[in-house]
């Protein structure tokens, strides 16, 4: 008990960061997610990055013969060639997801529920997203209560999927296909921005709206294994929907705390709970009484200054134990002035100062003190006690039935708001219902990105050139994809060294080649206006730079008249 | 209670930390800003809890270097990076006295003895000091920690919950519900 504590020199001695170093570089690899050692570490990147290479090079060449194209057109690339913006690592979701430009991602919606009562989100457009009660669990399995982020987004354009980075290639028994959209949607879980996961046994179900007639497969992106087929979704009409009720979008981020979500504090509540929270420190503080075997001293406190002391007449200041300071020689001096300090919340500093004299400097000593009562005085003192505590107790109680009639009165407004918003949704919905006629409905056994296609088989033929900028300079970018409005899908364009691209021709006049270039800036074409000259395509780069894919995709259609 | 805190740290700290853990992750040699920020702070955490200064050490070091380990699996949730750190360590420790089947120690001042007194709105410790100390040798690692932690080494609650992985609720719960029964025993005892 009371054991010396070590000086921080003494501690310090102690570093040896070297040894730190090579404990970790010699521990070795180690299996499951603990992780290994940096040997572990530069296998662990080894391995990433052959799986890129890999996958890059199968979306190129889908046959044998491609293939061997490939991989010389991979040996070409300069090591400088970018493959996203400054190749940082926060563009890289997944290893299928790879971000162009940060900016131009396109944002989530947050929705808020209770993980246990589950509920409908419903986003603006029109898709439903059903969320069982009890369908989430952490990483150990445990089942998450509370209110729980949601965070959706949802894609029906081929440009905004181009700049999301969501590969829309699939492969199926060595056969590489690209995807035909009829509806994307990545739904994420979060709790205090925790990533969560859902109960394979308890799916959500996503109704979202058919933009484009047809039956869809539906797929999974698996960030190892690609794209994962997971059956067919259902297509549904709207008449035969139940009525919907549903949650708003909010806009607050749930890591500031469980509360500020579930009951968003009104300005009468604030007040009432700063007046419990200052009613509670100052709770009285029970009286304790003098040791007789202890020195102690009587002090005239100013109780302005030390409320806390009021409760008791005759307070005393008792020498702590822990105090090492204190000797009987110190009542031999006399001592010009004394000072009390807080120390914690059950101990004072008694600071005694004795003024230089002659050639004597100033003296200062300070004491660790409690405070307490005379073993004559102690029964008085605990029956004071005793009363201040009923009153702070009866004091507390009302406020907080105050806090909790504020509460009800504030769920109630709460209550009211969300009928107000369920009313205004079911206006939305009638005129969405008029348009969207048709839907397709799946359920999601894991969060992720969900995609309703149908694979197709990429055109044999194949335009391979280089392309340059008017002043012949090779294009460099960051992306290059072919995108086919009218059918809701892209291809991927296959970069080798010194601007030379490799461009899947599928024979539509309106599609699209786009390349994402540096400095926000991208270039863009019809397929139909790639007229190759002596193996070289000139190509202009757009002189705008773009802040969102929204942006991109608006001025790309309005330029091309499509 | 005052529970001012070394622990928590403010974000532009956060921020810096964010980087040199970036730069460690393909570096380790650049972890050491890190190792001499935090040495003193996890081996006075590991210390309290044993008489040993040696094994202290080791166990320190060990606590750093399985955090260099895992390094790479550290997510930044906005959370102090020595939240991280003081968990490992505390880990380290658990697995050290499993290990070597040896006693916790737990090492109690005065001044937290009254404090803990006190919140249980009782007078003086000393006339229950015999029992009080006998029911914390018999709490659970778990609950040890908790008491430990708030009334030994003037811990928020916040900090708690991170150290032990627990929201800063169900640490408060926790932390109540076991006053309670200690106030209880020696109540009953003494």
């Amino acid at each position: 008990m009371n054991r010396k504590p070590l000086s921080s020199e003494e501690i310090n001695r102690m570093q040896d960061f070297n040894a730190v170093l090579k404990g970790a570089s010699m521990s070795g690899p180690k299996g499951g997610n603990g992780g290994g050692g940096f040997s572990n570490w530069l296998y662990m990147t080894g391995a990433s990055l052959l799986v890129v290479v890999g996958v890059a090079a199968w979306f190129f060449y889908p046959d044998t013969k491609e293939k061997a194209i490939s991989r010389q057109v991979e040996q070409n690339i300069p090591e400088t060639m970018p493959r996203t913006q400054e190749d940082s690592e926060d563009l890289v979701r997944a290893p299928l997801v790879r971000l162009p430009v940060k900016e131009w991602d396109i944002a989530f919606a947050s929705y808020t529920l209770d993980a246990q009562k589950g509920g409908l989100i419903l986003h603006p457009g029109g898709t439903e997203i059903r969320v069982p009660a009890s369908c989430l669990i952490d990483d150990k399995g445990n089942t998450i209560q509370g209110p729980v982020e949601f965070r959706y987004r949802e894609f029906f354009d081929p440009v905004e999927i181009a700049l999301s980075g969501i590969t829309m290639e699939y492969d199926s028994a060595g056969v590489s296909y690209y995807f035909e959209t009829g509806g994307m949607c990545e739904l994420r879980a979060f709790q205090h921005g925790t990533e969560l996961k859902m109960k394979p046994e308890k799916p959500v179900e996503v109704s979202m709206p058919a933009k484009i007639d047809g039956n869809y497969n539906l797929y999974y992106l698996d960030d190892e294994r690609g794209w994962q087929p997971k059956g067919n979704s259902k297509q549904v009409s709207n008449a035969t929907r139940d009525n919907i009720t549903s949650v708003p979008p909010v806009t607050e981020s749930i890591s500031e705390g469980e509360e500020s979500i579930i009951e968003p504090l009104t300005p009468e509540l604030k007040r009432i709970q700063t007046q419990i929270n200052q009613l509670e420190s100052q709770k009285p503080k029970a009286p304790r009484k003098a040791n007789v075997n202890r020195p102690r001293f009587n002090l005239d406190v100013k109780l302005n200054e030390f409320p806390e002391l009021s409760d008791f007449d005759k307070m005393q200041f008792e020498i702590a134990p822990e105090d090492k300071v204190f000797t009987t020689d110190l009542y031999k001096i006399e001592w010009n002035d004394v000072q009390l300090k807080r120390y914690s919340s059950t101990r004072y500093k008694m600071v005694l100062s004795q003024a230089g004299i002659g050639d004597s400097p100033r003296r200062v000593v300070e004491l660790i003190v409690v405070p307490v009562i005379d073993e004559k005085d102690f029964a008085e003192a605990q029956k004071k006690y005793k009363q201040l505590l009923e009153d702070y107790n009866a004091k507390l109680e009302a406020k907080k039935a105050e806090e909790a009639r504020l509460k009800k009165e504030a769920e109630v407004a709460r209550n009211k708001q969300m009928e107000a918003y369920q009313q205004q949704l079911k206006n939305q919905q009638a005129t969405v219902f008029t348009e969207q006629e048709v839907r397709h409905v799946f359920s999601m056994d894991g969060f992720g990105i969900w995609n309703n296609d149908n694979p197709r088989i990429k055109p044999k033929r194949i335009i391979q050139a280089q392309f340059v900028t008017p002043n012949k300079e090779p294009i460099q970018c960051y992306n290059a994809k072919v995108i086919l409005p009218s059918k809701r899908a892209l291809i991927d364009i296959h970069h080798g060294g010194n601007g030379i691209y490799g461009i899947h021709d599928v024979g539509d006049s309106k599609s699209i080649v786009l390349f994402v270039l540096p400095d926000k800036q991208i270039a863009f074409k019809r397929v139909s206006d790639l007229n190759p000259s002596d193996g070289v395509i000139i190509m202009q780069p757009d002189p705008h730079r773009f802040e969102s894919a929204k942006e991109i995709k608006e001025y790309i259609y309005r330029t091309l008249g499509q | 209670m005052n529970t001012d805190s070394k622990y928590h740290v403010d974000t532009a700290r956060v921020s810096e930390e964010s980087e040199i853990i970036l730069r460690a992750k393909s570096n380790p040699a650049a972890f050491e800003p890190l190792y001499n920020r935090y040495f003193e702070g996890i081996y006075r955490f590991v210390y309290q809890r044993m008489d040993d200064i040696d094994t202290a050490k080791d166990i320190t070091q060990m606590a750093f270097i399985k955090a260099l380990e895992k390094l790479n699996t550290y997510e930044d949730r906005g959370l102090p990076f020595s939240s991280w750190l003081y968990r490992i360590a505390y880990n380290e420790l658990t697995q050290h006295f499993r290990n070597n089947s040896k006693n916790r120690c737990l090492n109690i001042d005065d001044a937290g003895l009254d404090e803990l007194m006190e919140e249980m709105q009782e007078d003086r410790y000393e006339p229950y000091l015999d029992k009080l100390v006998d029911v914390l040798s018999q709490l659970e690692p778990e609950n040890e920690a908790l008491i430990e932690m708030r009334f030994f080494e003037k811990r928020s609650f916040k900090e708690i919950a991170e150290i032990l992985d627990l929201t800063e609720t169900n640490a408060k719960v926790r932390l109540y519900r076991l006053l309670d029964k200690i106030k209880l025993v020696i109540t009953r005892v003494a």
